[in-house]
């Protein structure tokens, strides 16, 4: 994986992918609250019996569940890719994720129950307001990897119609090693070249040394597959085609399905992958350095919560 | 028993910093035996939050509670 542009990282589209399904949701949180403070004293039951509870609720995931699906179908098409299982895998996760009625009625129902009558609003808005974010976050992520699995769909359906020509295509991963942030089972991806049909789970390894003693595990690709990028959401890996001639010279195929090759103007040389920090090594600092360590963290998060209300303010 | 890893995406910093927080208090416990990382934000933006180890049961409690974090299976 790796990120920095606007290529399958996190793009404008999946931003707003998010931010639709959080504000139907953020609109029925709204509704719930209002009702429910308008009658603090009637049971979590009665409430998600009511009618109009259940229209909102309904249409709430009913609209959010277009708008993911939509996306997910709209970014694959973008890339002429052919419907393939990937696809139905994916809106199958839009559909369990935003179609739950039972589920959300459930959050709300032990919000309302775990607090007293007068802050019961809130606490069935906060409920909402949460399955919202947690649903819109889902859904970027579920995007990002619409977009990888369409451009890799795109592109093995390109070698595979040069084969049928008589050309020998195989396949290579390649990687922003350039970027800093390019993970490293991305980096040891780089490069591996094979044919069309096989699998690069096999030339991804096993657990590594991240800089540490303990070992990490590489990302779970989605669904277990790997005929190509993506390894994870926002990984901006793509896959390039190789045509073999009769006399085995190798020549590049230009990405196909949006796939970005070039590299970044000013980018930073690679090597630089996050390391990782032991729980030993937290245990082995002094308390001192703990306590400090632990002050400035929470000192950190709550600067930078400031920041954010008053950025949020100044819009 | 295997080593197993679990990841943890956000749509911005903060829950990262949130869960960087509780990991590190978690990680005072004696018998806690995990590593997480990328220890760098802008990395784990791209590429979650990773937790390795053979027990993460704590761990994963503690950031289930974190808000603004999700499981990413």
């Amino acid at each position: 994986m790796c990120s920095g542009a606007p290529t399958v990282a996190e793009t404008e589209a999946g931003r707003r992918v998010g931010a639709a399904v959080r504000a139907v949701l953020d609109e029925a949180a709204r509704y719930l609250s209002l009702v429910t403070e308008a009658d603090p004293h009637g049971s979590a039951e009665a409430l998600v019996r009511r009618p109009d509870v259940q229209a909102i609720l309904q249409e709430a995931l009913s609209e959010a569940q277009q708008a993911a699906a939509g996306a997910v179908a709209d970014v694959w098409d973008e890339h002429g890719a052919p419907e393939t299982g990937v696809l139905s895998e994916l809106l199958g996760d839009v559909e369990r994720q935003l179609s739950n009625l039972a589920h959300l009625h459930g959050l709300i129902i032990h919000a309302h129950a775990s607090v007293g009558p007068e802050l019961r609003g809130a606490a069935v808005r906060a409920a909402v307001l949460k399955f919202g974010r947690t649903s819109a976050l889902r859904s970027r992520l579920t995007y990002s990897v619409a977009a990888g699995a369409a451009r890799t769909e795109a592109a093995l359906a390109a070698g595979y119609a040069g084969q049928e020509r008589g050309i020998t295509v195989l396949k290579r991963w390649k990687a922003h090693i350039e970027r800093p942030q390019c993970c490293h089972w991305c980096r040891k991806l780089n490069g591996v070249t094979i044919p069309l049909g096989h699998s690069f789970l096999p030339h991804l390894g096993g657990p590594a040394r991240l800089r540490s003693q303990a070992l990490t595990h590489p990302p779970k690709p989605y669904r277990g597959q790997l005929q190509g990028p993506l390894l994870h959401p926002f990984c901006e890996c793509y896959l390039q085609l190789i045509h073999v001639s009769r006399d085995g010279k190798e020549g590049t195929v230009e990405p196909v399905g949006g796939q970005e090759a070039a590299p970044i103007p000013g980018a930073v040389p690679p090597s630089s992958a996050g390391s990782f920090l032991a729980a030993s090594a937290v245990r082995a600092l002094p308390e001192h350095e703990y306590q400090a360590l632990l002050a400035w963290l929470a000192a950190a998060i709550h600067e930078l919560g400031q920041m954010l209300q008053r950025l949020t303010g100044v819009g | 028993m295997a080593e197993q890893t679990i990841r943890y995406f956000a749509g911005s910093r903060i829950p990262y910093a949130r869960a960087v927080l509780a990991l590190v208090k978690l990680a005072r416990e004696p018998r806690q035996k995990f590593s997480f990382g990328p220890m760098a934000l802008d990395e784990m933006l791209d590429s979650g939050l990773a937790v390795s180890g053979e027990h993460l049961a704590d761990a994963e409690r503690e950031l289930d509670q974190v808000e603004g974090l999700t499981r990413w299976e």
